[in-house]
């Protein structure tokens, strides 16, 4: 059972009830009607076990995460080797990208070895895996490239 | 067959979600106000910390055992319970959210139970990163039976055959069941019966003369026989209260004034959102019970209304009358209580013949009054009694950011 993603209705820009209403001739359009993209559906897809972090640098911009860009991190999907995690180290947020070869743990910030903090047999917390990040360009005086 | 689905420390959890390094260490939440310990992981639990403790009284063993503590936060607690409970009812068509942390699931029909079990308890972990634990039987009693002895297991508990339901009762504690009260406990154990198994061996008779129907049903499910449904529709509700401790002792009346208006308001504001009118409303002033005797006073008032309402200046103008009538001079108070009883669906007010009712007009200004909250926030628009600095507020000392629902809170990473 998985939620249809209830969108908060803003008064203020969406003004009318129904704008396919009509008083004088009925819409053409009317048996074509089917529900508008919104971005939030391909993002958010099980709002349930979703949650939202904040990047707080550009450590990540490798992989396009850059700070101000909103992390979106599923509970759900099953993390494994690769992905980019949202996890705890020492009291301290991170999103890193994930590697295990054989042994050994990574947290890395790019794809070269020597950007990888080797954590084998530490413990940290995995919160979850990230599906998405979004990056707003209109905050920012200067858009950034996400390139080293 | 039933589940008990019960998430353990759930408001301890909750924190440690987004704080991790209190993993593994005694975490203590205190409840409205910071008035007492309302939840103690079990680190807290094993250094000595009582429920219900006053915070004042245990500040000395808090810094002796390094405890962490944490002010209630219901708005999070609310939104994990219902991930939880959601991700509960991806399981089964038949769901039953029995409080904030229990779930009781019916599993009709389901094959291998134990495996269904682990999965629930491992989906619901992975998915949400609360720990619950699921106890699985015949009956919801049994239920709650296994599920208290999951916990001392691995998490998942199914009683299914007789041997495996008579070593569970057999130094299961009377009081831990599902439906006895104080009342039925002390009965009970004074009676010489203590044990799950010794309440079981009482002759039938003994316990529907004894007990009322409620005991016997018990009684029934503890041999296996199902007589408590899963309620998925919920009855009407009978009464609402609102209350809350101020942060302050206060003796002052305008501040009393502002607190019983603010109460009364968010009153309405409840009854108008489950389409109820109220017809008694009553007002309780209470002191603080840890201050001596003399200075104690419990003052109270039971208003009968004229014409069933929902509308907050009705209520609060009835509050307010009621305040003046109660109100003792030279106490310091700590809590007042609003209670609206007596509530009927607004769709079933009937009119007085002897009264006119001019609440009409306040109706309307209430449902403007709600629009706008509803479209601002909760408190944007409110009533002038309710007053503009509320020095009664409550004292959140160690409170957390609402981090699921509040995009200024969500966790920074590097």
């Amino acid at each position: 059972m998985i939620r249809e993603l209830e969108l908060p209705k803003n008064n203020l820009l969406d003004t009318l009830e129904n704008p396919g209403r009509v008083s004088g001739f009925i819409s053409p359009a009317e048996d074509y009607k089917q529900r508008r993209l919104h971005i939030a559906q391909k993002i958010v897809s099980d709002p349930t076990n979703t949650f939202y972090f904040e990047a707080d640098d550009d450590q990540m911009r490798y992989f396009g995460i850059m700070k101000g860009s909103i992390i979106i991190v599923d509970k759900s999907v099953k993390v494994v080797s690769g992905m980019l995690i949202v996890c705890c180290v020492d009291d301290e947020w991170l999103t890193r990208k994930l590697v295990i070869k054989g042994d050994a743990t990574y947290l890395c910030v790019n794809d070269s070895m020597d950007a990888c903090m080797n954590i084998t047999g530490r413990s940290i917390t995995v919160f979850g895996a990230v599906t998405w990040a979004c990056l707003p360009y209109t905050k920012q005086n200067n858009v950034r490239t996400g390139r080293l | 067959m039933f589940a008990l689905a019960d998430c353990n420390n759930f408001y301890a959890s909750c924190h440690r979600l987004f704080e991790p390094k209190f993993n593994g260490v005694p975490v203590v939440v205190l409840s409205n106000n910071d008035g007492c310990v309302i939840a103690r992981s079990n680190e807290a639990k094993a250094c000595g910390i009582a429920m219900g403790a006053p915070f004042f009284k245990i500040k000395e063993e808090i810094k002796k055992h390094d405890i962490a503590v944490f002010s209630s936060h219901y708005t999070l607690y609310g939104d994990i319970s219902a991930r939880v409970m959601t991700n509960l009812a991806r399981f089964t068509p038949e769901v039953e959210v029995y409080s904030i942390d229990e779930c009781f699931l019916g599993l009709a029909g389901f094959e291998d139970l134990n495996t269904y079990g682990r999965k629930i308890r491992e989906t619901v972990i992975e998915n949400t990163g609360i720990p619950i634990s699921v106890g699985i039987a015949p009956t919801k009693v049994l239920a709650k039976v296994a599920n208290k002895t999951s916990k001392k297991h691995n998490g998942v508990m199914v009683l299914q055959t007789e041997e495996q339901i008579s070593d569970a009762l057999a130094d299961y504690p009377v009081e831990d069941l599902l439906g006895v009260g104080r009342q039925f406990a002390h009965k009970l154990i004074r009676g010489g019966v203590e044990t799950a198994a010794q309440f079981r061996a009482l002759p039938m008779d003994w316990v529907q003369s004894n007990m009322t129907i409620v005991g016997l049903r018990m009684w029934r499910e503890l041999w296996g026989e199902s007589c408590i449904p899963l309620k998925s529709v919920l009855d009407p509700k009978k009464g609402m209260c609102t209350s809350r401790a101020f942060g302050k002792l206060t003796g002052d009346y305008s501040q009393l004034q502002e607190a019983t208006s603010s109460y009364a308001a968010r009153l309405a504001t409840k009854l108008r959102r489950e389409k109820l009118c109220t017809t008694v409303l009553s007002v309780r002033l209470l002191t603080n019970k840890f201050i001596s005797p003399e200075l104690q006073a419990y003052p109270a008032i039971t208003i009968p209304l004229e014409h069933p309402v929902n509308n907050t200046v009705d209520l609060i103008k009835t509050a307010l009358w009621g305040l003046k009538r109660i109100y003792l001079r030279g106490y310091m108070y700590q809590k007042v209580e609003v209670n609206a009883t007596g509530l009927i669906p607004e769709t079933e007010v009937q009119l007085n013949i002897f009264n006119e009712f001019k609440g009409l007009k306040y109706d309307s200004v209430s449902k403007v009054l709600d629009k706008l909250n509803l479209h601002y926030g909760a408190g944007t628009l409110r009533m002038a009694a309710e007053g503009k600095n509320q020095q009664w507020t409550m004292k959140r000392e160690f409170l957390r950011p609402s981090y699921t629902t509040d995009w200024n809170d969500i966790i920074k990473v590097k």
